[in-house]
């Protein structure tokens, strides 16, 4: 099945989590091949992600520090 | 993993046949998880850290009531949660009981936005000051419901289980709102991607 870029977007959660059933998945990764946009889209939503989970981006101005920590 | 749950069962166990110093040694591993859970609802540091502490009160007080077959940082959460929901009723009245519908049922736009210009996001691009300033902005600013599935799943990295399991909501609704949080980031911070940087392959590979 060839995909739409609207398509592939509403998948990018769960691609990104590896929850998308293995058909679908290859639709995805097949249409990525070629499509620089929805390439760029996945990219910078896992960077996004990535970048989430890093530690140093929560220090939240400071504010963990009141509470039983330092 | 199976270790953790294993030495936590023991630690339990001992706490409550009177060694309750050992609650420390407990909690300690979780504090910033509470901290950050509370943070995540009700968006005051002073507020985050009273619930924190309340919270982990709270545990120690129930924790005869914890049978195992969660993992106790999926039980600390739905406590640390409940308490966070606490706090928000009694600062906004009645009035927030019906926003998880009315958010729920909104009509938004949850596509991301396409990169124009794109070539690759450089790693030192995500590195720099600015963005990360802006993704905290852009975290803090996400509606209730969905600031909330996102640090659990993408901030304390829970999985989509142990997710709906800590707000009560079926994995279902958990991918939705995790899908719609994760557009929304991704929308708010493509201006602070944007690169002229040479092309270079990702360093998170696209087949992943």
């Amino acid at each position: 099945m060839k995909l739409e870029c609207k398509h592939v977007w509403e998948h990018i959660s769960e691609y990104i989590d590896g929850s998308v059933d293995a058909k679908l998945r290859e639709d995805i990764e097949r249409h990525l091949e070629h499509c620089e946009i929805c390439s760029a889209i996945l990219d910078s939503t896992r960077n996004i992600l990535i970048l989430t989970a890093d530690d140093r981006t929560f220090e939240l101005n400071g504010c963990t520090s009141g509470w039983r920590r330092n | 993993m199976e270790m953790t749950r294993t030495k936590e069962a023991g630690l339990i166990a001992r706490i409550l046949t009177g060694e309750k110093e050992l609650f420390h040694e407990l909690i300690r591993p979780y504090e910033r998880m509470v901290y950050l859970t509370l943070f995540s609802i009700v968006r005051n540091e002073t507020e985050a850290e009273d619930g924190a502490q309340e919270a982990v009160i709270s545990a120690y007080r129930h924790l005869a009531s914890f049978r195992g077959d969660a993992k106790f940082s999926t039980w600390l959460t739905t406590i640390a949660i409940n308490e966070g929901r606490k706090r928000l009723r009694k600062a906004k009245g009645a009035a927030e009981d019906s926003i998880e519908e009315k958010e729920e049922s909104h009509e938004g736009d949850y596509t991301p936005a396409p990169l124009t210009d794109w070539r690759e996001i450089p790693l030192e691009a995500l590195e720099r000051k600015e963005l990360r300033e802006a993704l905290r902005g852009a975290v803090a600013e996400l509606p209730y419901i969905y600031r909330q599935v996102l640090t659990l799943r993408d901030l304390e990295e829970l999985n989509i289980e142990e997710t709906a399991e800590a707000l009560g909501i079926t994995t279902g609704a958990v991918k939705v709102r995790l899908h719609r949080a994760r557009m929304m980031l991704q929308k708010r911070l493509v201006p602070y991607l944007k690169t002229t940087a040479p092309a270079r392959r990702s360093f998170f590979g696209r087949a992943l």
